[in-house]
């Protein structure tokens, strides 16, 4: 195990390598640069933006940029925003628990409802279970953007019930902070939740048809237990598969729901920056981004292995 | 799970509780009557005769955007309008724009006095005495030394700033309460320029690596409002000064709220959550006139506040594209321009048409320039005198092998283009032009126009002054790596404009600006499209607000019970 | 054929069938549907058939609206005006200014430059249709590449391209997006439909590495490569036809993604160019209308567009899966 955790780890380095060399060659393709913004009115200072370009190591040829931004990374150093020359490590410590928050209990919600609900829907077929099959593909196909306008239009309007808040994260209570979660988590979790609760369903109604559950159900084992202990078990490994490509959102963030409920979190911080041609900025949310999508991908590794024991085997064998 | 659900549900009982807030003064027992036509032109009541100003209180304003830094030196504060909406009270300058009459001399603010020499090569600043920084250390000379020594030294990121002090000798401090500046050259805009845009920083806090300077997130000036905090995605506070020089502020504090998204502003305006919301888009200002019940929170709630500013838009043509050369064709496309229909439809009746590159009300503007009205017909001939005919029958016009066809640019977050453009885009069809739109991203189109990459451009030029020199936009000597992205070059107007720089005389000034404006008509350099109205409304009980080119001045506000 | 009647004999699966044909159908003949020019006209003493399609220049700058009262006989499309036709060809006059409602002569309102919203709607459906499918088609084609490759090869190979993926996997598509619309700078689809298909691949290269994983070790296989077929051959002509099934399902849901994709775009800004109509640009203008002045109808029709759409790819998905694994 200790063997196979290393040997994962030291797959991580090309793939860190791979993701922000991509996102920096990504970045630097679109044309203009932070200092450039106002050039054209600056007139006789104009000549100082070539000192300043220089000064801020923007001058030198691309790969040696890339190659020294590397290495302060190594030091975990992400350097200074080139918009407010504010470190990009506290702008992103500023963004990262935010979205974390929003993002990491939609989340939570979403895979701890899809599951029972996923188990219910291939357990049951009534009335009930089949609208809330057929709602939750509805809700899917809507755009959340819009969900989240149109939510926000219902329960904040002062025009409708006007009972939430719209904006931000609110001002430091936990109730306060609890009341301004609601929508934003409720349109993060929603298709998540749809997504997660079919599969759930599909991969039940599998097991349930297979024969161990057959031959389970055959030596007198509980209907109950049958169906939580051994078909639930051998339906988590998709569910598994997508909390790991879950996970990595939970710090990168939904640009689309932290701009309509002005959440200044992960997302709308690397939108931002690409906008305004931050590198620095951009790189240090691709590093958090790449980190954490490594890092979730081999929890999921070795979640399969707790979960179908023969996975494990294999990969030591 | 119950636990956490019987929480949720109580959050929602106390939270249902505390955000119905209604505007204050909003009575629903009663018809809605029709607005009253200072609210519906949007003139600001005056101030009233049985009321004194009280202390106390919170402002809440509406910003639709957050600086990246709160020093005013810094490239990013550059843009005037951001820069005023959020640090405007907490720094001061020597003088200040006089709101009543924005073309004259300033008025001083931080200056007792000034005097300027015969040459206008120097300019002799007295400060007024006693005035205290926010840390409490008093305002000298030397401070505003440290300010242009700060500004001057290229390592720093104040090139914006440096530019307007291009021909600046020297700056000497002879005593405590007296600053010297020499120029190299006379510039009409010279003094002016340094007495309104430097703005008075402790120079303790300059010193040392300019980027990572403390004051850049926690300002320090001498304004009538002090800085509290800022909550970076969400507010900034300011707390008036107690220590002020000056008439001190009535309300206890302002509060800045950055909103981005104009349909939650809206909505939290309609909430009664700000004291002033600004930048109103036309649609919303004009959906809230209808006497109705869903809009009697803004009739009945708060006055509407509608003033030019001294901006305005316009569409480029760049002349280094064979169709723009001629100056026909640009008066034709210009003729084909649906004038009415935008005014109508985009503007809403609310963006006076301007043909005036400077401020529209002053003497600078040739009164007797209207714009061209739309005239498919006479732009149709006049292409065809200038020798775009569509002689292949596609509908589209071509000269020497060359279609008139061309593509505007525009950036992605433009919500009047966007309507604007698809309008013009079909007139133009009318007279056989064809053209696309390209939407991208502010920084890629900045660079493009930097590049001098387009074939139309659409922006606007704004100032904080009324009295301004449009040198860098219009003058040959820019087109390269200057304002005239467009490559305009008449020689007849450079002269005129590099007459104006060394014109003391406004009088004189503005005869020789008015020949501008005549010239820049005739050549059809820009089609000039409309001044920019700043739409705003405040809520009843704020008393003391006035709109000038200068925006408000907070320190007046108060609020009545 | 057969897989099409096969579907159609799903009884789950018809009204999804049916609505995608409907939408499909408005796609493909928009331009008889919803033209600022007529099916047929005679004018002039001229006819013109299908000038919707043809665009003669002897009736450029006319419209129906301008044509019906001088044409002796003329056949209109059933909505008579094109998707980007403002109110500067239209020629409207009305009190207010645009967004205008739905009444008798645009049955589902206007957008802010009085452009017809059934038009945009049906031109939109050709728009974000053609988005989706050439998105799925090119992430198909990326995945089963690297994914068929990947899979057969095994080893360094494998490991490279597993890399990739990864990387691929957590790249964010925003910057890519915003990158390649600002450098590819062109009035079509392509810079979006190959930033959305360069960046969506990797879920069919997963599974079908998968698949090939899996098949590689099956006997027919084993027999091809015993009998010296080529790598190249064993993995176009075995491997990836066995693992289509699969894949096909995945595209499927695919198209729904992408869908719902172009409209999230098109609200940060990074969608399609304009004039062109898209169903994610109709929701955005609808954002900034909603509340004032009110403009329902631009939220209403294009979030049911987009519903419905995604409902019925997902319902054929789902139909397919059911194809795919009964088959299996």
């Amino acid at each position: 195990m200790r063997r196979y955790l290393l040997r994962r780890l030291g797959l991580m380095a090309p793939t860190f390598l791979g993701i922000t060399l991509l996102t920096f060659a990504v970045a630097h393709l679109a044309p203009g640069d932070p200092l450039q913004l106002d050039e054209e009115n600056l007139g006789a200072a104009r000549a100082d933006v070539a000192k300043l370009r220089a000064a801020r190591g923007l001058d030198a040829p691309l790969p040696v940029q890339y190659v020294r931004w590397l290495s302060r990374v190594i030091r975990l150093d992400f350097g200074r925003s080139l918009i407010d020359q504010r470190p990009v490590s506290e702008k992103l410590a500023e963004a990262l628990p935010r979205t974390a928050l929003v993002s990491g209990l939609a989340v939570l919600f979403a895979f701890g409802l899809a599951v029972p609900l996923g188990v219910f829907l291939a357990t049951r077929r009534t009335l009930l279970s089949r609208a809330l099959s057929a709602a939750l593909t509805v809700v899917w196909g809507v755009p959340t953007f819009w969900v989240a306008v149109l939510l926000l239009l219902v329960f904040s309007s002062p025009r409708a019930l006007d009972v939430l808040p719209m904006q931000g994260l609110g001002d430091g209570g936990l109730v306060d902070l609890a009341w301004h979660l609601v929508l934003p988590v409720l349109c993060l979790t929603y298709p998540t939740l749809a997504l997660v609760t079919r599969q759930v369903r599909s991969a039940m109604q599998d097991a349930l048809a297979q024969d161990f559950v057959k031959a389970a159900r055959a030596r007198g084992i509980p209907e109950r237990r049958v169906v939580w202990r051994h078909a639930l078990r051998n339906s988590l490994l998709p569910v598994v598969t997508l909390l790991g490509f879950s996970l990595p959102h939970v710090l990168g963030g939904s640009v689309l729901i932290e701009r309509v409920f002005g959440i200044p979190g992960m997302g709308l911080l690397a939108f931002d920056s690409v906008g305004t041609r931050d590198y620095p900025t951009v790189m240090g949310a691709a590093t958090v981004m790449a980190v954490a999508t490594m890092l979730s991908m081999l929890a999921v590794d070795v979640a399969y292995g707790f979960i179908d024991p023969r996975i494990r085997v294999e990969e030591a064998s | 799970m119950r636990a956490l659900l019987a929480g949720l549900l109580s959050c929602l009982f106390l939270g249902g509780c505390a955000c119905q807030k209604k505007p204050a003064g909003v009575d629903s027992g009663v018809a809605i009557a029709a607005p009253a036509p200072d609210w519906l032109a949007g003139k600001l009541p005056p101030p009233r005769a049985d009321e004194t100003p009280r202390k106390g209180g919170a402002f809440t304003l509406r910003v639709n955007i957050e600086p990246a830094g709160l020093t005013r030196l810094h490239d990013q504060m550059a843009e005037g309008t951001m820069a005023r909406l959020t640090v405007g009270p907490i720094y001061e300058t020597l003088g200040r724009v006089d709101p009543k009459a924005p073309d004259g001399p300033l008025l001083p603010l931080l200056a007792e006095r000034w005097e300027e020499s015969d040459d206008h090569l120097t300019l002799t600043v007295r400060l007024r005495q006693g005035v205290r920084f926010h840390d409490g250390t008093p305002l000298t000379a030397k401070d505003f030394k440290a300010v242009v020594d700060v500004i001057q030294d290229p390592k720093n990121a104040t090139a914006a700033m440096r530019n307007y002090l291009a021909d600046l000798s020297s700056v000497t401090t002879p005593d405590e309460l007296t600053l010297v500046v020499k120029w190299k050259r006379p510039y009409f805009l010279a003094n002016r320029t340094f007495l309104g845009s430097i703005f008075a920083m402790p120079a303790r806090a300059l010193s040392g690596d300019f980027d990572t300077l403390p004051i850049h997130r926690a300002p320090i000036g001498t304004g009538p409002f002090r800085f509290e905090k800022w909550e970076a995605g969400a507010a900034m506070t300011y707390v008036r000064n107690e220590g002020y020089w000056g008439r001190k502020a009535w309300v206890d504090r302002v509060v800045v709220r950055f909103v981005k998204d104009e349909t939650v502003a809206a909505q939290l305006w309609e909430r009664g959550e700000f004291d002033l919301m600004t930048r109103i888009p036309p649609t919303v200002w004009r959906a809230v006139e209808t006497p109705s019940e869903a809009n009697r929170w803004a009739i009945e709630g708060y006055q509407r506040s509608l003033f030019l500013e001294n901006t305005y838009t316009w569409i480029g043509w760049n002349e280094r594209r064979p169709f723009f050369t001629d100056a026909r064709v640009r008066r034709a496309l210009a003729m084909l321009y649906p004038r009415e229909q935008v005014a109508k439809l985009v503007d809403l009746g609310l963006e006076p048409p301007t043909t005036c590159p400077y401020y529209a009300s002053s003497e600078s503007c040739d009164p007797s320039i209207t714009p061209i009205p739309n005239d498919v017909d006479g732009a149709r001939r006049l292409l065809d005198e200038a020798g775009w005919q569509d002689s292949d029958g596609d509908g589209v016009r071509e000269k020497d092998g060359v279609p008139l066809r061309f593509t505007f640019l525009a950036t992605t977050y433009s919500v009047k283009m966007g309507k604007l453009l698809p309008l013009f885009q079909e007139a133009l069809r009318k007279g056989g032009v064809a053209a696309d739109i390209e939407r991208i991203d502010p920084g890629a189109y900045s660079s493009r126009v930097r590049a001098r990459d387009f074939d139309v451009i659409t922006m606007s030029w704004s100032s904080t002054d009324a009295v301004q020199d449009v040198f860098q936009i219009f003058h040959s000597s820019q087109a390269q790596e200057g304002s005239n992205s467009v490559g305009y070059a008449n020689p007849e107007v450079d002269a005129l404009l590099e007459q104006i720089r060394t014109e003391f005389d406004p009088k004189a000034r503005a005869a020789l600006e008015r020949q501008v404006h005549r010239k820049l008509f005739d050549d059809q350099v820009y089609l000039f499209l409309s001044l920019r109205p700043q739409l705003d409304a405040v809520k009843n009980r704020v008393r003391g607000l006035a709109p000038s080119v200068a925006w408000y001045r907070l320190q007046d506000v108060w609020l009545a019970e | 054929m057969r897989g099409l009647r096969a579907l159609w004999a799903d009884r789950a699966a018809r009204p999804a069938v049916l609505t995608l044909a409907l939408l499909l159908g408005s796609a493909v003949f928009a331009d008889l549907l919803a033209s600022d020019l007529p099916l047929a006209v005679r004018v002039d003493g001229q006819t013109h058939l299908l000038p919707c399609l043809t665009r003669p220049a002897a009736l450029r700058g006319r419209t129906q609206a301008t044509l019906s009262p001088i044409a002796e006989w003329m056949i209109g499309t059933p909505i008579p005006y094109g998707p980007e036709q403002t109110i500067a060809t239209t020629g409207e006059v009305r009190d207010g200014a645009p967004p205008w409602g739905p009444d008798e002569r645009h049955w589902l309102g206007t957008d802010d430059v009085g452009r017809d919203v059934f038009a945009r709607l049906i031109h939109g459906a050709r728009v974000s249709l053609f988005i989706a499918f050439f998105t799925v088609l090119i992430a198909v084609g990326v995945g089963m590449l690297v994914g068929g490759v990947s899979g057969y090869a095994g080893g360094a190979t494998d490991a490279v391209l597993s890399r990739v993926l990864e990387v691929m996997t957590t790249f964010p598509l925003v910057f890519f997006l915003i990158a390649l619309l600002s450098v590819l700078r062109t009035q079509s689809l392509w810079p979006l439909v190959l930033a959305l298909g360069l960046t969506r691949w990797t879920d069919v290269a997963r599974l079908v590495r998968a698949e090939v994983l899996k098949l590689k070790t099956l006997d027919f296989v084993l027999a091809a490569r015993a009998m010296g077929a080529s790598p190249s051959r064993i993995i176009f002509r075995h491997l990836l036809p066995n693992a289509l099934g699969p894949v096909l399902v995945t595209a499927t849901f695919g198209v729904a993604a992408a869908v719902l994709l172009e409209t999230g775009l098109s609200f940060l800004g990074l969608g399609v160019a304009p004039p062109t109509a898209s169903w994610g640009e109709l929701l955005t203008q609808a954002h900034r209308t909603l509340v004032h002045p009110g403009a329902w109808w631009l939220a209403v029709f294009p979030g049911a567009c987009i519903a419905l759409t995604v409902l019925s790819v997902n319902a054929l998905g789902e139909a397919l899966r059911r194809k795919v694994d009964g088959g299996a």
